[in-house]
């Protein structure tokens, strides 16, 4: 078995900057694992032609994420799991192979395009998206085209989908956002949460402004996210490894902390009645969530 | 690598964002949990990320996991592969290199944009590259499909330096394609991310993106989805151009309801409603685009600058600019404006401050208003402006270029002057005068005009081709001056209010016109009379059939000109343009009696254009200039030399008086009224006219100008004509050198300047050396293209056979006049003077082979022609003499002797052939003494 792990070896040397310390039989593992991940990337991408001694210096550019030391059996933990042969698509297409382009544009865009239309972003704009997306993951400009970032850690259709996603969000613009925040609007008219806004309108304002300033990182993005991305409790749980019913006594928590805090200061500020101060906070409350998709952004 | 346990959020969170990868596994719920605090500190400062990681939550949840890329598919490429945009819908097949789209082959894909793909092909035919942009076959149906290839058709007339020039379009397999300039550069957002712009980079880029923008709208089309990715920046000489005109589909609902859903970012507001594309919205879309692109720039802009932009950004379309012009002359930062300004703010101020009472508020408010209007259309013939026309006209690599720009400069700085004035002073009439009276609102109008027409016609001369470095003065000429404007007295009417599009439109048009660019104009000028007729506005409409009727007139569609110019002349009177009703008048009195011989109606047109031109009273003195011109043409075209004469004198007068004495001296009517003198037999006097003609034309165009080589020849003729070849030949074949610098082989002036050289050489009886160079002019004349080709053979043959006939090539000579006599014919131009000449060159060939009867019929047809008035009188001395020695043959003495004496009573009036003189009297003593 012709020896690459030689190459593999010196080229990772040069991307961590570090001597790699490994037996001989650590050698002749690390061959097999290499060789092993060529057949598989030569036979996924039959039509390609890279030369191998490319490809895993491509790969040993991206196995560690940057300048460091790692023990050898983690190396080879790190080769098992990465998605090798998205790499190697990967480094076809970033050395302008236009086959390679072609087939991972063939291969692809077809899921991005169905991911932007779930965002709901409409079918011009998905198609400028994705032809936007062209030059920027194949052309070099002045640093290595957008595709050579791609490490291999997740797959190859995950990392393009969020590219792509951030592309397309990138350019809705912001002025948009403020206008659906503003037309955010109670579901049925409150008479309260109305006399709140025209009577202490700039000063709730401010109040509001300092009570989310108030609260964590957590419950900001709890409540933006919530409100304002659309995510349900579900997602966030997720997100946060925690119970459902957690996520929800945090967001009920984050709003109360909210409503607390702007009472607080407005009924400092107004020197209210107890009568007025019930009525003030049940106002508060009704208002915050419309607030809030105007803050939180 | 991240921040691990950093309690301060500020920060934590990092400069740089977390890449996708990492955001994946926080989104995917497979992220350490260091990672998740760091991205979630990075989110709360970061909402992209956040909205990023939300989006990514979203799909996640709704049942798109990443599954590992499929790997290849099982055959090979191309055609195993599935299309490059997939998912439902019609879409493309990708293409793959060498594949064929019509006759482009296509090189390597470019990219995708909203609608289609673009590919980098090859024309074979034209060895080029171009860029081929299929279009999505679902959004470009049916009727629209031929809507949008009605457009690409609009689209490819349309050229221009900052436009991105369409080719062609067509359909392959039932897609559209549109074959367009491949620009080898940057869009602006790249341009732009390549490295920091300083804001007069960004500002010379508007500058340019926004003239083919208004050239655009000048044409009638709208962009509808102007931004960064239509304005490319090419690479090899900086040159900035816009694309994709009309390519936007509007017809996608935009979502309302969608959290994520972005919408067109440049579109106008209006535009989101429903309402049709528009300039103004396109100006709203640049506007953006520049504002976003100030954002990114090195240093902050002008508040000027911003204020113009922020102007094109209001959300009332009619809050924005009149049109891209007056938005790009606020983006440009002008001294004259701000000068101008100055002085009528002194001028109100000196008048307000005169004036008392009641009305000063009212008088201040109109003169806001005029001030506001003539800046808003001044024309600025700046410093940059000059330097941009004088590299223009120098690119063309015309030998004439350089004394073409000094003249139009000059011509351009003195309007540009007259303009200010006439603006400072009618004003200052408005205001005195206290009432805003009709009068003053048409000088106002005429004013804004005036500038308008201007300002078009230097759009046109900052990037030239040479046909408009040639024409560049007389275009100039062509307009009124401003100060005519002062001359509207104070009961005339304002006219109609015209929609200011059109009128710029209308201005674009009619500078193409004046520089000779006739094929570019005629089909905006088609679409700018029917748009005018759908929006009712007979003062365009009269204006746009005008233009109409010249091109038509120039492509010798006599009739379809002519009625083209009646309905011009039908809606100006409408209208009460008198301006335009007097030019049409007289275009069609010029038309119809001059071109078509109709003298009868053509004196009447002459006499309702005269009216027109007195209702214009003092502004209307170059049209009685005009006047006069076509009076005297009439009057030479009926053989009423003297009348012509007359009328030429007083057409001069009035040039003179408007133009100065260069320009008048160099004018067609220096010219014709030279030649009424020669064919009157006013030789000294000819012959001091035309030389004056000449030494005028040096003087206005310089020594390469095609226009002096016109007053070569023409005074080449005169000296041909009063026998004096050898100065004549000298002046022919410098015109000739000049013509080949200056003009392409098929100019129609360089066969005629060919001719006349062959004849002056033929003259000093050199007849072997004359003959390639007769036969090489007829060559240049076939080559024409279309009018005037078949008048201009004719004359060449004419030549050509009077030659050959001397060289004793009866044959031959018989066959070119018959050519030519038969051209005549076909034309249905049986009684041409000109016809005389051929008839009279083959009577002398059948007289030489003994033919009597032949040479008796066709001089008896010359002598009936000659007689009425067009030959000079030599050659009418020679047509008679021809016919007495046919008759003498045909044994009718008495006829024959009276008209030989005819012949040489006639001759003795004409000067300088004595040589002819005694060969009449050798004949007649030989027939009476003996
Ligand atoms: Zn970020």
């Amino acid at each position: 078995m012709m020896d690459v792990a030689t190459p593999f070896l010196n080229a990772l040397t040069v991307a961590s900057q570090t001597e790699l310390a490994y037996s001989a039989q650590d050698h002749a593992q690390l061959n097999a694992v290499l060789h092993r991940i060529l057949q598989a990337a030569h036979a996924a991408w039959p039509s390609i032609a890279l030369a191998d001694d490319r490809f895993l210096s491509y790969v040993a550019e991206r196995v560690i994420p940057s300048p460091s030391v790692i023990p050898f059996p983690d190396l080879m933990q790190r080769l098992e799991q990465l998605h090798t042969s998205d790499l190697f698509l990967c480094c076809a297409c970033a050395d302008g192979n236009d086959r390679a382009i072609a087939q991972l544009q063939s291969t692809t865009f077809p899921m991005l395009d169905r991911a932007l239309a779930r965002l709901g972003i409409d079918p011009q704009r998905r198609y400028e998206v994705l032809g936007e997306l062209i030059p920027h993951l194949f052309v070099a400009d002045d640093r290595k085209p957008r595709i050579a970032s791609y490490r291999g850690k997740g797959a190859l259709q995950g990392w393009l989908r969020a590219v792509a996603v951030r592309h397309a969000l990138a350019s809705v613009p912001q002025l948009q956002e403020d206008d659906q925040a503003l037309a955010v609007q109670p579901g049925t008219f409150d008479l309260e949460a109305q006399y709140l806004k025209t009577q202490y309108g700039p000063l709730f304002e401010t109040a509001f402004a300092d009570a989310l300033r108030s609260l964590s990182v957590r419950q900001r993005n709890l409540l933006r996210r919530h409100l304002f991305d659309g995510l349900r409790i579900d997602d966030l749980a997720l997100i946060h490894h925690v119970h459902r019913a957690t996520v929800a006594r945090w967001i009920e928590r984050a709003r109360e902390d909210l409503a607390r805090y702007v009472y607080q200061q407005l009924s400092k500020q107004l020197g209210l009645q107890q009568k007025e101060l019930q009525s003030l906070l049940r106002a508060i409350r009704s208002h915050i969530d419309l607030s809030l998709s105007k803050h939180l952004r | 690598m991240y921040p691990v346990g950093s309690s301060d959020p500020s920060s934590s969170s990092a400069l740089e964002c977390p890449d996708e990868e990492e955001l994946l596994a926080v989104a995917e719920a497979r992220a350490q949990p260091a990672q998740r605090i760091y991205i979630e500190q990075h989110v709360d400062r970061c909402p992209s990320c956040r909205r990023l990681l939300s989006a990514l939550v979203l799909l996640g949840r709704s049942g798109e996991r990443t599954t590992p890329t499929p790997s290849a598919l099982p055959s090979a490429l191309p055609s195993a592969l599935p299309s490059v945009l997939p998912s439902h819908e019609g879409r493309h097949a990708p293409l793959f290199p060498f594949a064929t789209v019509g006759r482009y082959r296509i090189l390597r894909l470019l990219g995708v944009g909203g609608m289609g793909v673009v590919y980098l092909a090859e024309d074979p035919e034209l060895a080029r590259h171009v860029a081929i942009k299929l279009l999505r076959p679902d959004l470009w149906r049916g009727a629209e499909a031929g809507m949008l290839q009605r457009e690409a058709r609009a689209m490819a007339r349309l050229s221009h330096p900052n436009v991105v020039q369409v080719y062609d379009a067509g359909a392959v397999d039932g897609q559209l394609f549109l074959a367009m300039e491949y620009v080898d550069g940057l869009t602006l957002r790249g341009w732009l991310q390549e490295q920091p712009r300083t804001v007069s980079d960004i500002l010379a880029l508007a500058q340019q993106a926004g003239t083919g923008l208004a050239a655009a709208h000048r044409a009638g089309l709208t962009h509808r989805d102007l931004k960064p990715e239509n304005i490319l920046w090419r690479r090899s000489d900086g040159r900035v151009l816009v694309s994709d005109f009309g390519l936007a589909h509007t017809h996608d609902a935009i979502p309302r309801d969608r959290p994520l859903a972005g919408t067109p970012r440049y579109l106008a507001p209006e535009l989101r409603i429903g309402t049709a594309p528009s300039p103004q919205s396109d100006q709203f879309s640049f506007c953006l685009t520049m504002m976003e692109a100030l954002g990114l720039a090195k240093d902050s802009p002008p508040h000027s600058i911003v204020r113009a932009l922020r102007q094109g950004l209001r959300e009332d379309p009619r809050a924005r600019f009149a049109d891209m012009d007056s938005l790009l002359a606020a983006l440009r930062p002008s001294p004259n404006r701000w000068l101008f300004r100055f002085l009528f703010t002194t001028a109100i101020a000196g008048v307000l401050m005169a004036g008392a009472g009641g009305y000063r508020l009212a008088l201040r408010d109109q003169h806001r208003r005029c001030v506001a209007e003539l800046e808003r259309k001044q024309f600025h013939w700046d410093s940059a402006t000059t330097d941009r026309v004088r590299r223009g006209f120098l690119n063309t690599k015309a030998p004439y270029a350089q004394q073409a720009f000094e003249y139009a400069d000059r011509l351009l700085h003195k309007r540009n002057e007259e303009l200010h004035r006439a603006s400072e002073q009618s004003c200052e009439l408005g205001l005195s005068a206290g009432i805003a009276g009709d009068g003053a609102r048409a000088r106002s109008v005429c004013l804004s005009r005036a500038a308008t027409d201007l300002q078009a016609l230097v759009r046109i001369l900052e990037a030239p081709e040479s046909i408009v470095v040639e024409r560049a003065t007389q275009a100039v000429l062509s307009l009124r001056s401003p100060l005519d404007c002062l001359k509207i007295g104070p009961e005339s009417s304002a006219g109609t209010i015209t929609n200011q599009l059109l009128r710029d439109t209308l201005a674009h048009l009619q500078a193409l016109t004046n520089t000779g660019q006739w094929i570019s104009a005629e089909a905006g000028v088609r679409q700018l009379v029917s748009r005018a007729q759908q929006q009712k506005d007979r003062a365009i409409e009269a204006e746009a059939l005008y233009l109409l009727g010249r091109l038509q007139w120039e492509k010798d569609e006599f009739s379809a000109a002519a009625s083209s110019l009646w309905q011009s002349a039908l809606a100006a009177e409408a209208s009460t343009e008198r301006d335009v009703a007097a030019r049409a008048w007289l275009g069609l009195a010029g038309l119809t009696g001059e071109v078509i011989g109709d003298a009868v109606r053509g004196k009447e047109y002459a006499d309702l254009a005269q009216v027109s031109v007195e209702r214009l009273g003092a502004s209307g003195t170059r049209l009685v200039g005009e006047l006069s011109l076509l009076r005297a043409r009439l009057a030479h075209r009926s053989g009423d030399l003297a009348a012509a004469e007359r009328e030429a004198h007083r057409a001069l007068d009035t040039l003179i008086t408007y133009e100065g004495i260069d320009l008048a001296e160099s004018s067609e009517t220096a010219r014709l009224l030279g030649i009424l003198f020669l064919k009157q037999g006013q030789i000294d006097k000819a012959r001091q006219q035309l030389e004056r003609f000449e030494s005028a034309l040096l003087k206005v165009h310089g020594s390469q100008h095609p226009r002096y080589a016109r007053g070569l020849l023409t005074v080449g003729m005169l000296l041909h004509e009063v026998g004096q070849p050898v100065l004549a030949e000298a002046r022919n074949r410098q015109a000739v050198r000049i013509l080949e610098q200056a003009l392409p082989e098929n100019s129609p002036i360089r066969a005629d300047a060919m001719m006349n050289l062959a004849v002056s050489v033929q003259d000093q009886g050199r007849l072997r050396e004359a003959l390639p160079i007769m036969q090489r002019a007829l060559a240049i004349m076939e080559q024409v293209p279309q009018h005037p080709r078949d008048d201009g053979v004719r004359l060449v043959l004419i030549n050509l056979c009077d030659l050959e006939a001397q060289l004793v090539l009866d044959d031959a000579a018989l066959l070119s006049c018959r050519r030519a006599v038969s051209l005549f014919e076909q034309a249905g131009d049986g009684t041409h003077p000109e016809l005389a000449e051929a008839l009279r060159v083959m009577g002398v060939v059948y007289l030489r082979r003994n033919q009597v009867d032949e040479a008796q019929r066709v001089l008896q047809r010359a002598l009936a022609l000659a007689e009425h008035g067009g030959l000079w009188k030599a050659n009418r001395a020679a047509v008679r003499f021809a016919l007495a020695q046919a008759l003498w043959g045909q044994k009718k003495r008495t006829e024959a002797l009276m008209l030989a004496r005819q012949a040489r009573e006639e001759l003795r009036g004409a000067s300088g052939s004595s040589d002819k003189l005694a060969d009449m009297d050798a004949w007649l003593s030989q027939r009476t003494g003996g």
